[in-house]
């Protein structure tokens, strides 16, 4: 047993969510990226994130305190061979993972446990080309990962049982249910919901009940805490798309063929909260404005988009 | 024959070697961020010497128990020569749930039966068996004594430590009353005894136990008969961040009304609530007194809640005791605030509690002593508490029999 010492690569809100879950665990975390600015900035919404937490008394000023004491941020990839866990979660893309993993092979020690936060590339995939793809295993986290107590967990073909033990104390540390999936893409959360998604929006677009309706429906009649489209919003429309594209080519199930008001939401920027409109419009602080909700005759009108 | 206390926390823990043909202190220190990055130990010898500050990393509670027991026979900081003289272990157990009801040998069978404790404290009890298992690895011969934060009220009769509630809660989930603070109100009673030379067989007391966390204790022929923290250490008095006893109902309201999950509420109630959330300025009674009247409404406002719920639960408890010969303060604020204790003890003549000014004021840091007027038929009595010396007492007791 040695001292943890947690890595994260990359600072979209995964990665940001993990940093700052991973030090409120109680243990140490450094957060790593190229640009030194996003990194800067992911520090601030950290600092924005605990704060609104101690406004709902979820935390105490103190402890917000000792949280960011415990996070540092570094461009130098270096820092990851002190690492007793590395967890990456930059963009996807098999080839810049590949290189990511390849270059920590060759720095960290055999113990340091690898993970790839990817759902729609394999383990296998990403290992290829390592001298120890024994210690890489997928934990996929979901945005926002503070409040998603589940984590889907895939060992690739050559992922060892000591890694699986290692990943699955890690989600305990982190206070995460565990899922064991079978390596596949899209696990269990992406594959079934981007059909899900793909129904509403379809629904919407034909136009048989409004954004807010559709939402409303599904979260209430199913008991979820938000509905699709405020879940797309939150988890950003060009990445859905993306996994949708990137799993109907996987699977050639027509389940995952982007509806055609997904990509028309893509091309005209209509990226969900983090681009200030989605299927709603939010405020510069993120919160949904009310009876904001996407009409299909607003999105049809020339001009519509750049109006708002 | 000298005893080595452990009080482990989460990261983590405290120790107290004691030399028993005296009761004094040989050693004692904090070991801090035990598996994190820049952990030390704190370690001094005797009670009040200087203190010297040893950094090292420390992985886990066995490491840093192995460190300790290094530093005790070190050639520097020690205070011993071989370990061999270490006669017992005791620690510090906070739930010993309805299955211990005074401090044990832990044998394998005992150790298994604390560990089904857990689901009462999940934050404490399994840093404390922690703290077991690393002794027992590291020297498998030593004896080891748990003394439990509960179970001096396990005396407690099921009308005090019923709920009222569903039953089967109790028999399924043996939800009820426990209490806490047990070694601490066991110890103020005793020398509360020897202070009035009476026996305690005769007494019917109060102990007042004021520190970071709060509670009271009905004590009557020396067994305690009812005490204010509940299944939790969240019921009865206000404390430093700790709401204490408020109406169920509103929480379900609060957590409805702001969409609270129930680590939020928790967190609201532990450690956002009390001193600290009436007066929005401090945790620390300390703090609060200074100026006081004249620091701020609020402070006075929280200083004021604070001691009227200790008035609340002595008008009950001297019904419940049928009488009382003495109240008892101890632990921080107990011992060393006389605001308090004279904002309690104020307009209770009735029933003949009645405190001497002079004497409150002066008898603090430390100081053991009545502060009730001569005449007053309820002696008010300010103990210094040690549970670290009752651990050392009982692990000796019990390790002596064997």
């Amino acid at each position: 047993m040695s001292q943890k010492l947690v890595v994260v690569f990359g600072v979209g809100p995964v990665g940001q969510g993990l940093a700052q879950a991973v030090a409120m665990s109680g243990c140490d975390v450094v957060l790593i990226d190229e640009a030194a600015d996003k990194l800067e900035d992911s520090l601030v919404r950290i600092t924005q994130a605990l704060d609104s937490e101690i406004a709902r008394w979820g935390l105490t000023e103190g402890e917000k305190k000792s949280i960011l004491n415990r996070i540092r941020t570094s461009t130098d990839l270096k820092e990851a061979a002190k690492a007793s866990h590395v967890i990456e979660t930059i963009p996807e893309g098999l080839e810049g993972k590949r290189q990511l993993f390849s270059k920590l092979d060759a720095i960290c020690p055999v113990e340091t446990l690898l993970i790839t936060n990817s759902a729609t590339i394999t383990v296998t995939d990403t290992a290829a080309g390592m001298k120890h793809p024994e210690r890489l295993i997928g934990m996929h986290f979901l945005n926002p990962v503070r409040k998603t107590p589940v984590v889907e967990v895939s060992r690739g073909t050559q992922t060892s049982d000591a890694a699986l033990e290692n990943a699955k104390r890690f989600a305990k540390m982190l206070d995460k249910t565990v899922i064991q999936v079978y390596e596949y893409p899209g696990l269990v959360t992406t594959r079934v919901f981007l059909p899900m998604l793909n129904q509403a929006a379809k629904v919407l677009n034909e136009g048989i009940a409004s954004c807010a309706d559709i939402d409303n429906a599904m979260k209430l009649g199913f008991g979820l805490n938000m509905g699709p489209f405020a879940l797309a919003d939150q988890m950003g429309v060009d990445s859905l798309l993306s996994w949708m594209e990137s799993l109907h080519h996987e699977t050639n199930d027509n389940a995952y063929l982007p509806s055609k008001l997904i990509r028309k939401m893509v091309r005209a920027g209509l990226y969900g909260i983090k681009s200030g409109r989605g299927f709603y419009r939010y405020g510069p602080d993120g919160r949904r404005i009310e009876g904001s909700g996407l009409s299909i005759r607003e999105l049809s009108a020339p001009g519509a988009i750049s109006q708002r | 024959m000298k005893i080595l206390v452990l009080n482990c926390g989460s990261s983590s823990l405290k120790y107290q070697l004691f030399d028993m043909a005296d009761k004094s202190v040989m050693a004692k220190g904090l070991v801090q961020r035990i598996g994190i990055a820049g952990s030390n130990i704190v370690h001094r010898k005797g009670d009040n010497g200087p203190k010297v500050t040893i950094n090292t990393e420390i992985l886990d509670h066995k490491d840093g128990i192995r460190k300790v027991f290094d530093l005790l026979i070190s050639a520097d900081n020690g205070v011993v020569t071989s370990l061999n003289e270490i006669e017992a272990v005791g620690h510090r157990v906070v739930h010993g749930g309805d299955k211990f009801a005074s401090s044990v040998l832990l044998t394998d069978d005992v150790l298994q039966a604390v560990r089904d404790c857990i689901v009462f404290a999940p934050l404490h009890n399994p840093p404390n068996l922690k703290g077991v298992e690393a002794v027992s690895e590291i020297l498998p011969s030593l004896k080891q004594v748990g003394v439990f934060d509960t179970a001096f009220h396990q005396t407690m009769k099921p009308e005090a430590f019923l709920y009222g509630i569903p039953y089967s809660f109790y028999e399924k989930e043996r939800i009820r009353r426990y209490g806490f603070h047990g070694t601490s109100h066991r110890f103020v009673s005793r020398r509360a005894a020897e202070l009035l030379k009476r026996p305690l067989e005769e007494l019917k007391l109060i102990t007042i136990h004021l520190g970071n966390g709060c509670s009271m204790c009905a004590i009557d022929k020396g067994k305690s008969v009812e005490t204010s923290m509940g299944h939790t250490p969240l019921e009865g008095l206000i404390m430093g961040t700790r709401s204490g006893d408020i109406d169920p109902a509103v929480m379900l309201h609060i957590m409805k009304r702001y969409e609270l999950t129930p680590h939020e509420v928790d967190n609201l109630l532990n450690k956002h609530s009390g001193v600290l959330g009436i007066s929005a300025e401090s945790s620390d009674l300390r703090d609060l007194e200074e100026g006081w009247p004249t620091r701020s409404e609020r402070a006075n406002l929280a200083l004021d809640v604070y001691s009227h719920r200790i008035k609340k639960y002595i008008g009950a408890y001297i019904a419940v005791l049928n009488g009382c010969d003495a109240l008892v303060w101890t632990a921080g604020v107990g011992e060393n605030s006389p605001i308090v204790r004279s904002i309690v003890c104020k307009e209770l003549g009735w029933l003949g509690i009645e405190i001497d000014p002079v004497v409150n004021d002066k008898t603090w840091r430390g100081a053991e002593g009545d502060i009730a007027t001569p005449n007053a038929k309820v002696r008010n009595l300010v103990i210094p508490t040690n549970e670290e010396l009752v651990i050392a007492e009982d692990t000796l007791e019990i390790v002596s029999k064997r």
